[in-house]
């Protein structure tokens, strides 16, 4: 029982590990190789965890060196675009100017339901009055409406509102962090007084407290029994 | 790029481990069959004594790395090994010459395919 668990650990560990090497990317931007990556560390770190008969090093060994060919062709895409084209493939536009470009969607093997759910899904129902319709490397389509079918925005009505900025969290969890604090130049002093604004005691009652850039607050108190 | 250097010297550093354990497992299991085979020539010409004595030195000699074989090799490999070696020196012991010819036989050739598994030639690799 005890192999089970030590075995368990290491490999969940090692993981965890080539997962958090490969990067801030969600499963549907994943490139091929990293893709393939994260298909195949599962079942490799599964058989030495169930199978005591196998050594863990017949689990360790090939997840190490499948992170290592990963991390060389995600280097290799990043610094070369041919390679990034053999590896990646290129968007393909499917719809250009309102009008289906049926040799690419064929290329693609894009069925046309399948164009026309994905235009759904984002509010679009006449394709004529898309602009471009691109089928991305990672199976995404992006939608690119003509000039007049797009949402007015502030800058086209000439008015010029202010920048929000991002909000730093103060306190998370009753948890306060100085760094942040400091970073948008702010002391304890304030935090007692937007503390006291609140009616709140102690940083442990609060369960967020973010300040933007313009000093705006938001302010949640922590609920009973948590 | 920090990354790719250390993800090639990763794998170079695996290829030259790898290598290594080929070469190590091919040294071991030709040394001990050739041990083997000396003690089957021994014992068909009636000195059991000697046969069981050098049987023993390369039976030790594989338990002695048996931290290293069950870390390398699956351990139903190792373990048949080891049981061989066992049914050897009994059969040795009782000196009962069908039994370990047999016995003997089975060893030699678990220890020879054991030397060709690891070899990274074609038909390995496919």
């Amino acid at each position: 029982m005890f192999i089970a668990l030590f075995r368990t650990v290491v490999l969940y560990l090692l993981i965890i590990l080539g997962i958090r090497l490969m990067g801030k990317r969600q499963v549907g931007e994943l490139e091929p190789s990293e893709l393939v990556f994260t298909l195949l560390i599962a079942d490799l770190a599964a058989v030495p965890m169930q199978d005591f008969g196998i050594p863990l090093t017949r689990g360790v060994i090939p997840i190490i060196t499948l992170l290592c060919v990963t991390l060389l062709l995600s280097l290799l895409t990043m610094r070369s675009i041919k390679f990034r084209a053999f590896i990646c493939g290129r968007p393909s536009i499917v719809v250009r100017d309102g009008k289906l470009c049926q040799q690419e969607m064929a290329k693609n093997r894009f069925t046309l339901d399948e164009l026309s759910e994905e235009l759904r899904v984002r509010g679009y129902s006449d394709i004529s009055k898309v602009k471009y319709a691109i089928l991305e490397t990672n199976g995404q389509l992006t939608v690119l409406l003509n000039a007049e079918e797009q949402p007015v925005t502030a800058a086209q009505m000439g008015l010029t509102p202010k920048e929000p900025g991002l909000p730093a969290v103060i306190i998370s969890d009753g948890r306060l962090l100085e760094d942040n604090l400091k970073k948008r130049g702010l002391d304890d002093k304030w935090l007692e007084k937007q503390l006291a604004h609140n009616h709140v005691r102690r940083v442990k009652d609060v369960f967020i407290l973010s300040v933007d850039e313009q000093g705006t607050v938001f302010f949640a108190k922590k609920e009973k029994g948590k | 790029m920090k990354k790719g250097w250390l993800a090639i010297g990763l794998l170079a550093g695996m290829v030259v481990l790898s290598l290594w354990h080929v070469s190590a497992l091919r040294g071991l299991t030709a040394d001990l069959g050739e041990q083997l085979r000396r003690a089957e020539t021994l014992a068909e010409g009636g000195d059991w004594d000697r046969a069981e004595e050098i049987t023993r030195a390369a039976s030790e000699q594989w338990n002695g790395r048996a931290f290293y074989l069950h870390v390398t090799l699956d351990h139903k490999t190792a373990d048949d090994i080891a049981v061989g070696f066992a049914e050897t020196l009994e059969s040795l012991a009782w000196q009962e010459t069908g039994a370990y010819s047999a016995a003997n036989a089975r060893l030699m050739e678990q220890l020879e395919l054991l030397g060709e598994v690891e070899r990274p030639n074609l038909e390995n690799l496919l």
